[in-house]
């Protein structure tokens, strides 16, 4: 439905779209099945043909056999409908045309009757609904018909107003019924289609709201000959459709299209004012689509000439523009040419009317008037005669003085070889800096706003004109000269004279010609001169052959440089031109990913050529962005090893300060390049040079995305020099600088804060990853201490609660990790740090942020738990459950009184461990409960649940390790014997406890239980 | 026959073993590429030792025919291999045209190969409707057969001849070219060599003689993929001679089996089959369903040139009685154009004629 969207026109006029759009819709012309007949393949090959009688008789037997997929023959009365709707447009006689449609709607019907889906069905309806608009459409068409009798109108009117009037309830319903489709869909944050068919269904009820109008538009028009019905009707229809451009013109193509169709209404009402003042709205619209301007000013053109006075300045600004941005092929569309009247019609009254004050001004604007409505008249169209009799009364002729010059140069007859080739050289002298005009020009139309590239695009027709003229002149010229040749003239002659033929082909655009030439040059006279220069042209030619095409063609003329690269290289090794062809060959095989022989080229292209740069960037970016689709490890490191060769070209091409941006990229990749090869400190020194220029090189500072990576970037290398290199403070003090930056220019935008707090949680990750490979205590605990020199540094840069938070929670990981591995004094160190940066978080504030603030005050008591202070924590604990419960947060607070009890011989928080504190009375059930479950509630609340396993797992764990550990602190051999005796019915019973990290666990609690009294 | 003898002969004058004189230096850097186990190429220099129709001897070591890909004498002109780029990337006339420049050099190898990419050439321009005929590129062919009895390419260019045969109409001459191939030990074109025999028998309106030419590829032992790609196109041909022989109907299930279990992408096997099952409709005269199973080949496997010119050659027959002009004339410019020297083509010209 996507398409619908885009082309308005089609939607509006062509139900067979609506049909083939719908079969997507429905899945219908899905992949074939393996092990199939390709029945939907070999449908779509049957429509696209116009093969709708084969089609037709093919589903006929595709409903009963085997060879077709279940999920196809579902689909066939749906389908042989759409068939039926595609080959009205083949029948002329309008009789068939409605039985073939009444059939398509039977079987529509039908098929709606096996749909269970509702948006399907509504969908189909939908389609329903534009046959019947349709047909409704085509009696229209016959009743205005002119060779229609009078009997024969009535009948076609009738007929039309009859099933107009019962489209339009229908799309109504349809509306409706999309409309709580919508309100009502829910997205399944699983299903990935879900998101993109809740987009379609959105697009088509934007497309069934414009219907609607178009429907009652058409209905308005049945009317025929009664005006007084039928203006009501169009006010009607310009209303509603003034209400969808209301909803929708700000985001939809429909809505700026709904203004100009409402404009349409009221100018067919004769309501003129209203209709020009809409149109005025419509030509507002920053970047309009073509077909938006083409049917405002159609409808324009239909309405200016109805206003009193003529509103001349509306015309100009409304067209000036359009027209003068038209293309070659647009130039002959009769649509365009009306237009282009109309403006040249403005243009004239503005001139008669600012005549009195501005003379000067007046004949411009008169010559401009002139010009533009010769051009029309000069052209075979419909509007041609009336342009004629436009000029005649101004006073002017069709032909322009211009066009009857003196006799062109080339029909003038040249003396001798040397007197031909003189001449031609004179008119080929001014091409190339006519050429470079061109080049420049279109360079800056790719990036000029729409007022500039109207006048670009004039600068360019003008010079390509007048390449073209003297081009033309120079190749007859030429062709004299080739045949006033004789025995005494040279090869090298005549080389020199093919050679400036094939040049003024170049020139004139036609390639094919021009890379002709060349090649026999090449070819057949290599070591004469100017062949050299002639194949410098042919591959120049054969370049723009493939930026221009596609398809056979374009392989054909990379080929074509490939080869002729390859030859040049052979024939004229050091020459420029064969310089050039290896930039040209690398270039295209880069665009095809062929980087074998894309590099192959690259090695030919000489040191100091200012090329050699842009193109190991291209290459160097394509290969590593590719580099991970290699199929291995090993081609993954050959592909990072070239890339970073190639990147290190380009990023040594050009000056830090005035690196471009694609360079500026390159050298981003290659920091990364070092980095996956272990070259650490060469992305040092590169990741601190594109640093030190980010804030002063313009095309680094102008991309907040780039700056985004580089900070990244900077981070990962930075992160990495602090695990493996000694002065840890320099890493830290790198790594702060980069955060500090991050977060300043952070602020206020909701999406970069956003990726700062994406990179924390990554920094975040990477440290514990890092910490948590290192192989020993000694290692981890001097990490540990340049851990807690990072983190303290950034609670001190960072103003927000956030960061501060992220930095206390990160550290507190690592010390629970280093309490595990027995650094105990060190850990608690880490968790005194830790709160004092979640003190500071607290102070900076979590907003409204709620999850926030209950992170921060799990956080706490962990952090208050790994400190030694179990009493504040488990005091946390319990406030943080009394405002939010959670299993995890249970078994933390359960695990800090185990620790507690074990750490301060405290037989009250082993107790509570296992059974539960903080009594308080269920407001809801009137019962006595406890904040924190303790091990023995949450043991039977995770039994037997395949969610809650692993917290089964260790809550059962702790549960016997608490008696266990109470049995040996307070010599209770009946605490112990119960532990052993549960654990051991446990892990008989549950034959997935004993998995992963708990199977040591388990083993060995069931060996100490067993060696205990 | 006549070729069959050629064929023999060939193999014993390379079981005679003559010892080729490829090099008039004692430091002879003949150039061998040999197709490896993972398909690419590798090049070794040495000496061209012993050459046979199956196998060559290079520095000591026999190599069977089916792992060269390229064979170079010392003295090679570069013009030669560049007319085997060039062939390699369709530029036939171009080819022809380098090797044209190319004289006798007295080294065997060197002007066999000359002679070997001459004949290609010219018969893929004949088969693509060039400049040549078939007859024209098939006395090349012919002259290097008799020329090269002991040739690495012996094989081949059989296959070759057969092939410009059966476009010619020679379907007798064709299935005798195709015969010899059966027996030449190469596997790849055993099996190919009973399938076209079969497909030229069959063409040849000898159906029995067809049908026992498709059972002898089925019931070949080996198993590599090319024998089995020849044998499941031969089950197709095979319902097709049913078809056209007995009952339609058998045939019909058989190729409705082929298609609902064959792989789609093997675009060769589904054109086979629908073509088979095209012929199995024309039998009972049930053009609708014929015109569809011809089109699927014409619109969906038309890179398959062989079953594609005989698709549009039916389906011009069928819309010509069904008097959709247009339809036919489209088909008919297609095998004009594109299948211009093929056997489906003649047989349009010869209906035309007639």
């Amino acid at each position: 439905m996507t398409g619908s969207c885009k082309n308005i026109r089609r939607t509006s006029v062509r139900i067979v779209l609506v049909g083939l759009l719908s079969c997507l819709f429905l899945g219908v012309v899905g992949s074939d099945v393996r092990a199939e007949e390709p029945a939907a393949r070999f449908l779509a090959a049957l429509r696209e043909r116009g093969y709708y009688d084969v089609a037709l008789h093919y589903l006929d037997g595709a409903a009963k056999s085997d060879a077709v997929s279940d999920a196809f023959k579902k689909k066939v009365v749906f389908e042989k409908a759409s068939i039926l709707i595609d080959s009205v447009r083949t029948i002329r006689s309008p009789d068939a045309q409605a039985k073939r449609l009444d059939e398509a709607d039977k079987l529509l019907s039908q098929y709606a009757s096996s749909v269970s889906n509702p948006i399907e069905s509504t969908e189909v309806l939908k389609i329903q609904s534009n046959v019947r608009y349709f047909r409704g459409r085509t009696y229209l068409t016959q009743a205005t018909d002119e060779k229609t009798s009078k009997d024969g109108k009535v009948k076609f009117y009738g007929l039309a107003q009859k099933l107009l009037g019962d489209a339009i309830p229908k799309f109504r319903e349809v509306q409706k019924t999309q409309r709580d489709q919508i309100e009502n869909f829910q997205i399944d944050p699983e299903d990935p289609k879900s998101d993109e068919q809740l987009r379609e269904l959105q697009a088509s009820y934007v497309d069934t709201r414009l219907k609607i109008p178009l429907a009652m538009e058409k209905y308005a028009l049945s009317f025929g000959s009664d005006m007084a019905k039928q203006k009501e009707k169009l006010v009607e229809a310009g209303t509603e459709y003034e209400a969808v451009a209301e909803l929708y013109d700000q985001r939809f193509v429909q809505g700026q299209m709904a203004k100009a169709f409402a404009a349409r209404c009221f100018q067919k009402a004769t309501k003129y004012k209203k209709a020009g003042k809409l149109l005025d709205e419509v030509f507002e619209y920053p970047n309009p689509a073509k077909i938006l301007q083409q049917e405002g000013l159609s409808v324009g053109i239909e309405t200016w000439s109805h206003l009193e006075p003529y509103p001349y300045k509306q015309v100009i600004d409304a067209a000036e523009r359009q027209v003068a941005l038209l293309s070659r092929r647009e130039k002959a569309n009769p649509k365009w040419l009306r237009i282009q009247l109309e403006l040249a019609r403005a243009k004239h009254e503005q001139s008669v009317a600012v005549k009195a004050t501005d003379s000067s001004a007046a004949s411009k604007l008169k010559k401009e008037a002139t010009r533009l409505a010769r051009e029309v008249a000069q052209r075979r169209n419909p509007h041609s005669e009336r342009a004629g009799k436009m000029l005649n009364n101004w006073g002017v002729s069709i032909k322009a003085a211009g066009d009857e010059v003196a006799a062109p140069i080339a029909t003038t007859k040249a003396n001798s070889f040397e007197d031909a080739k003189r001449l031609s050289r004179d008119l080929i002298a001014p091409l190339a800096e006519q050429l470079t005009g061109v080049s420049t020009a279109k360079r800056k139309l790719s990036t000029a706003d729409v007022a500039a590239k109207s006048d670009l695009q004039l600068e360019i027709d003008k010079l390509q004109a007048s390449i073209d003229s003297q081009a033309n002149q120079a190749l007859g010229m030429l062709s004299q000269a080739v045949q006033l040749a004789n025995d005494d003239t040279s090869r090298t002659e005549l080389n020199n004279v093919r050679y400036l033929q094939s040049y003024c082909h170049f020139a004139k655009g036609r390639y094919l010609d021009s890379a002709v030439m060349g090649r026999f040059l090449m070819e057949k006279y290599p070591t004469i001169e100017w062949s050299q220069q002639s194949a410098g042209l042919m591959v120049r030619s054969y370049e723009r052959i493939f930026d221009e095409s596609t398809g056979a063609k374009r392989e054909t003329a990379k080929n074509n440089v490939i080869e002729a690269a390859k030859a040049m290289m052979e024939l004229w090794p050091d020459s420029r031109e064969a310089s050039s062809a290896s930039v040209s060959a690398t270039r295209l095989a880069v665009i095809d990913e062929d980087f074998e022989a894309a590099i192959e080229f690259f090695e030919q292209i000489p040191a100091d050529s200012p090329q050699r740069g842009q193109l190991a960037s291209r290459m160097g970016n394509q290969i590593w962005t590719g580099r991970k689709n290699a199929a291995n490890d090993q081609a993954r490191k050959a592909a990072t090893e070239s890339a970073r060769k190639l990147l290190t070209i380009a990023a040594d091409s050009e000056k830090p300060a005035e690196m471009s941006f694609s360079t500026a990229v390159s050298a981003l990749y290659l920091v990364d390049a070092c980095r996956e090869l272990g070259d650490l400190d060469e992305a040092i020194t590169r990741i601190d040079v594109i640093r030190d220029n980010l804030d002063t090189n313009e095309a680094m500072s102008k991309s907040a995305k780039f700056r985004q990576s580089v900070y990244n970037t900077s981070l990962n290398v930075y992160l990495d020099a602090l695990g493996s290199k000694a002065d840890a403070m320099t890493w830290v003090d790198k790594s702060k600088s980069v955060i500090e930056k991050m977060s300043v220019e952070a602020e206020g935008d909701p999406a970069a804060t956003k990726n700062v707090s994406r990179v924390y949680r990554k920094v975040a990750r990477d440290l514990t990853a890092q910490f948590e490979s290192l192989p020993n205590l000694n290692k981890k605990q001097s990490f540990a201490s340049s851990l807690r020199t990072f983190f303290s540094s950034i609670g001190s840069v960072a103003k927000d609660g956030k960061t501060r938070l992220w930095a206390g929670s990160t550290l507190l990981g690592i010390s629970e990790s280093l309490k595990l591995e027995g650094g105990g004094e060190k850990a608690k160190e880490l968790s005194g740090e830790a709160i004092k940066l979640l003190d500071a978080a607290k102070q900076a504030g979590f907003g409204k942020d709620k999850a926030l603030e209950s992170n921060y005050q799990q956080q706490l008591a962990k952090a208050q738990r790994g400190s030694g202070d179990y009493e504040a924590a488990v005091d946390n604990f319990e406030k943080i459950l009394e405002k939010s419960n959670g299993l995890n947060i249970q078994i933390d607070a359960a695990k800090t009184l185990y620790l507690w009890g074990v750490e301060a011989k405290h037989k009250k928080a082993l107790t509570s461990a296992i059974n539960g504190r903080g009594d308080y009375r269920d407001p809801k059930t009137k019962k006595n409960r406890k904040r924190i479950w303790g091990w023995k509630t949450l043991v039977s609340l995770t039994r037997g649940k395949e969610k809650f396993i692993e917290q089964f797992r260790e809550s059962l764990y702790y549960s016997v390790l608490t008696r266990y550990q109470y049995g040996k602190l307070f010599d209770s051999s009946k605490a112990i014997k119960s532990a052993r005796t549960d654990l051991q019915k446990a892990l008989k019973r549950f034959d997935n406890l004993r998995e992963g990290q708990w199977k040591n666990k388990f083993d060995q609690l069931l060996k100490d239980l067993e060696g205990a009294k | 026959m006549k070729s069959k003898s050629i064929f023999l002969c060939g193999l014993l004058l390379a079981f005679a073993a003559t010892s080729v004189n490829t090099s008039n230096s004692a430091n002879a850097q003949d150039k061998l590429y040999r197709i490896k186990k993972n398909g690419k190429v590798s090049r070794t220099n040495g000496k061209i030792q012993e050459i046979t129709p199956l196998s060559v001897t290079f520095d000591g070591q026999k190599i069977p025919v089916w792992e060269i890909s390229k064979l170079t004498a010392q003295n090679e002109l570069p013009a030669v291999d560049k007319a085997r780029d060039r062939i390699e990337s369709s530029r036939y006339q171009e080819a022809i045209d380098l090797l044209e420049t190319v004289k006798p050099s007295g080294n065997p190898v060197t002007d066999a190969e000359v002679s070997w990419n001459r004949a290609v050439a010219k018969s893929e321009l004949a088969f693509s409707g060039g400049a040549y005929t078939a007859v024209e590129a098939g006395s090349d062919v012919q002259a290097f057969l008799k020329a090269n009895s002991k040739s690495y390419h012996f094989v081949p260019a059989t296959d070759l001849m057969g092939r410009l045969a059966m476009a010619d109409g020679k379907l007798s001459f064709a299935a005798k070219q195709f015969g010899t191939l059966t027996k030449s030990r190469w596997p790849k074109y055993v099996a190919r060599g009973h399938f076209y025999t079969g497909e030229a028998l069959l063409r040849a309106k000898k159906y029995p003689q067809a049908t026992a030419e498709f059972d002898k590829l089925i019931a070949l032992s080996s198993n590599d993929d090319v024998s089995q790609r020849y044998k499941r196109l031969a089950r197709c041909q095979k319902a097709k001679v049913a078809a056209v022989t007995t009952d339609p109907a058998a045939s019909i299930s058989q190729l409705e089996a082929i298609i609902k279990q064959g792989d789609p992408e093997d675009k060769e096997l589904f054109a086979y089959a629908y073509n088979a099952l095209g012929a199995c409709y024309m039998k009972g005269k049930d053009l609708a369903e014929a015109e569809e199973k011809f089109l699927f080949t014409h619109l969906l496997f038309d890179t398959e040139s062989g079953p594609h010119a005989e698709a549009v050659y039916q389906l011009a027959n069928i819309w010509t009685a069904q008097k959709q002009t247009d339809r036919a004339s489209e088909a008919r410019q297609i095998l004009n154009s594109r299948y211009r020297n093929t056997w489906w083509a003649s047989q349009a010209a010869t209906a035309k004629a007639n």
